[in-house]
């Protein structure tokens, strides 16, 4: 299965790109993808990081599916 | 066919509402969306680009939003206003991304209601709800370095 990753601010400056496809087994859930993510940039883990799916935050325990679009979140400062 | 015509004018003026723009706002523009006949008052909050933070000097601040999902939270927040002060009959909330100098308007809240009572609770809550949850990040640049910000 294959997601699109999205990363913004202080996620896209320590990953390096706007987008990355990755690649997960089947009923992988967003806390397997979080992994990965950790594991290839270990800076990201100290940003408290929340993950939107299809435009909407979502917890750990969500379930992806195929050609979903993931965000990686930073905190927000908006306004 | 009139009514079809006046349904996709309506359409337009509330899908307006909410912005994410790298133009410059317009306060007036902004508050000339709300066209309720009904209102009789209108409160605006303006979020200006500060000039110093934490006695330091802010050459600039550079914007970015994650644009679809935050013009999905911006209506999410307005729908969450309107059911917590019902008097409230219009929001209008439009945020800037990009390069902001020193003064420049990053975000411009319009809410309209027939009568003043509470509105300016409503408007202190969008405003603290868009810096809650809002996917829109701020980075300030200072002539020896910057920094991404957030109140969280």
């Amino acid at each position: 299965m294959h997601v699109n990753v999205r990363f913004f601010a202080v996620s896209r400056e320590m990953v390096g790109a706007e987008r990355q496809m990755y690649t997960l087994p089947e009923d992988a859930t967003l806390q397997d993808l979080q992994h990965q993510l950790f594991a290839a940039y270990p800076a990201l883990e100290a940003q408290r990081v929340r993950f939107a799916v299809n435009l909407t935050y979502a917890p750990l325990t969500t379930v992806l599916h195929e050609g979903d679009e993931v965000a990686c979140i930073p905190p927000v400062g908006g306004g | 066919m009139n009514d079809e015509l006046s349904i996709q004018n309506l359409k337009s003026k509330i899908q307006n509402l909410i912005e994410i723009t790298e133009q410059p706002i317009s306060t007036d523009d902004v508050v000339a969306r709300l066209t309720d006949p009904a209102i009789g008052a209108v409160v605006t909050f303006i979020g200006v680009v500060r000039g110093v933070t934490e006695g330091r000097e802010t050459l600039h601040l550079e914007y970015e939003a994650y644009p679809e999902m935050a013009e999905k939270v911006l209506q999410q927040i307005a729908d969450e206003v309107r059911a917590r002060w019902t008097d409230v009959r219009e929001v209008a909330i439009v945020h800037r991304v990009g390069h902001l100098e020193v003064g420049e308007t990053a975000i411009v809240i319009a809410l309209s209601a027939a009568h003043r009572a509470q509105m300016f609770d409503a408007l202190h809550y969008a405003i603290d709800r868009i810096k809650e949850i809002a996917p829109i990040w701020k980075k300030e640049v200072w002539a020896d370095g910057a920094e991404w910000r957030s109140e969280q």
